[in-house]
């Protein structure tokens, strides 16, 4: 019945115009019955429904009745009077309309287009980060070293463009003294200490010298975040002597800096507070011996690009998942709020 | 099967604000655009029809008038909801909804009826226009009438939104079944039940049951 196709066939026409009766045969009609005669006097039947009902009013004369009560019934409602309001409901001022939800409504499939595209960058750049960073660790003290060497620049003499971009390369190294000597000495450490990256990174498992050795902590915690004071200045010394094609990445980025010194070595090692300076040039000779093609690194890619890579994903990760967290937020606001026909 | 017009023996003119009037089209395409004055003059169209759903669902004049501006601010307010169709439906459907949140909100029946504010001398507007030729129809119809509002009132409140929809306000099947969320065999159920119980008051008056037949004698 819920398939309406009812024609305007005029069933609701007067009838005899009588009164309601008594309770009589017509009272007993049951509630399908009732519901019938009701959409029949509503023409609100389909046709064949229609054909039905007149064959029953045909043969029974209680069917009439009931239909000529509910008639009496309709007409009386009808003739209610619709009360007239009190009063003017006309607005004096426009309320605000919420058109937000409008425009939410109408940008609903790009943003939540833009929501997934954000959420799979995020979760493809969650997925290729760690196996970026692998190399890194079997690379520790390249990384230490390259950490040791940024330090200095953004102290005091790079600019802080500069300092942004190596700044979480160094977010462990940058608060030892040895940092701050380093800077204090000149910004020529910096441009050279990377060039002998990839050289150490087989040296300090087959050459257990102290400095070696006090490099190994920076191996453990992963990368970056060393919290060794000792391992970098270490490292920083043995870099200057071996630069190796491989670290001319790192090398060309920081000869950018605006204040290149040509002496590093020296005022380096003397400049800083910590007692495993002395012990660098031991690193430097395993370095020669290590500058053959470190295994460590993957083909055509060095070990410290790598590493700058891997740190550029992760920092462009939690900027990916905020994004995508208040793209997702915006599409359930519009979901919740974008649903004015609650009222319509 | 938009808007079907109802047929002429049950009493329903086209109703104003149905599919097909230009004055209201008119009016509703100046008041998307934010015509406050063409807005207006679309509440003043059908204040009255949306303050009589209101008050008959209420009983309570105050609420009545109440939910009724609350109604009208919120078609303002989210006329971009309008997508064509019965202007009036969707004024009805706006107004229906607010009348139900307060009936849920007050937990309990019509609080009053129309007949005691009919009653009030303040309201003489809730008198009919129009009424018998004669002294004794005068009491006769307003005995019926009274008898049926007080009928309305204790109707399931589900079935008197349905039937004051359809039988007061005109409405049909399928626009009673958008303005209240229910199927349109829902609608059909309720208000079959509805009439069956006000037919059932009707008939325990002789003096109701002839007065409503010389109404369909009228018509």
């Amino acid at each position: 019945m819920d398939q309406h196709d009812p024609r305007m066939s005029g069933a609701g026409g007067p009838g005899d115009g009588g009164r309601i009766r008594r309770p009589t045969r017509a009272g007993g009609a049951d509630d399908a019955r009732l519901e019938r005669l009701s959409a029949y006097l509503d023409s609100w039947t389909t046709d064949r429904e229609r054909a039905a009902m007149e064959r029953e009013l045909a043969a029974d004369i209680a069917a009439r009745e009931a239909l000529d009560d509910l008639r009496l019934v309709r007409a009386a409602l009808a003739n209610l009077e619709t009360p007239r309001a009190p009063r003017s409901f006309a607005l004096a001022a426009a309320p605000v309309r919420q058109r937000p939800f409008a425009l939410f409504r109408r940008l609903e499939w790009a943003t939540r287009g833009a929501a997934g595209l954000a959420a799979l960058t995020f979760a493809f750049a969650l997925v290729r980060a760690p196996h970026a960073t692998e190399p890194v660790m079997s690379t520790a003290p390249v990384v230490a070293q390259e950490s040791a060497a940024v330090v200095p620049a953004p102290v005091e003499t790079q600019p802080v463009a500069r300092a942004r971009e190596t700044a979480t390369q160094t977010l462990s190294v940058a608060p030892t003294p040895a940092v701050a000597s380093a800077g204090t000495d000149g910004a020529s450490a910096p441009t050279i200490v990377p060039a002998a990256a990839p050289a150490p990174a087989s040296a300090p498992p087959a050459v257990p010298t102290p400095a070696s050795a006090s490099a190994t902590p920076a191996i453990a915690p992963r990368t970056l975040l060393a919290p060794s004071p000792t391992a970098t200045p270490a490292v920083t010394m043995a870099a200057v002597s071996e630069p190796t094609p491989g670290a001319t990445v790192e090398a060309t980025r920081f000869t950018a800096a605006p204040k290149p010194a040509p002496t590093v070595a020296a005022p380096a090692a003397a400049g800083t507070p910590e007692p495993t300076a002395a012990p660098a040039p031991k690193v430097a000779s395993g370095v020669d011996r290590a500058t053959t093609p470190a295994p460590a690194s993957a083909p055509g890619t060095t070990a410290s690009a790598v590493a700058s890579d891997s740190a550029g994903e992760t920092d462009v990760a939690p900027a990916l998942g905020v994004l995508a967290l208040l793209l997702v937020l915006l599409a359930t606001i519009q979901r919740v709020g974008g649903t004015p026909h609650d009222d319509a | 099967m938009d808007d079907p017009v109802r047929p002429a023996s049950g009493g329903f003119a086209v109703p104003p604000g149905a599919v097909g009037d230009p004055a209201v089209e008119a009016l509703v395409v100046r008041a998307q655009g934010g015509d406050l004055p063409a807005f207006n003059a679309l509440v003043l169209r059908f204040q009255d029809a949306v303050y009589g759903l209101t008050l008959r669902m209420l009983g309570d004049p105050a609420s009545a008038e109440d939910v009724t501006q609350d109604a009208f601010i919120r078609a303002w307010q989210r006329f971009e909801t309008y997508r064509g169709g019965s202007f009036r439906s969707w004024l009805f459907t706006i107004a229906a909804n607010r009348a139900r949140d307060e009936l849920r909100r007050r937990g309990r029946r019509p609080s009053s009826s129309l007949d005691e504010a009919r009653d009030d001398p303040d309201r003489a507007d809730l008198d009919p226009a129009d009424a018998g030729p004669s002294a004794h129809d005068l009491v006769e119809q307003a005995e019926l009438r009274r008898a049926l509002e007080a009928a309305l009132r204790r109707l399931p409140d589900e079935w008197r939104e349905i039937v004051v929809l359809a039988d007061i306000q005109g409405l049909d099947y399928s626009e009673v079944a958008a303005v209240t969320g229910v199927p349109v065999g829902t609608v059909k159920s309720r208000l079959s039940r509805a009439r069956g119980r006000l037919r059932d008051v009707i008939r325990e008056s002789p003096e109701l049951s002839a007065a409503a037949g010389r109404l369909v004698d009228r018509r």
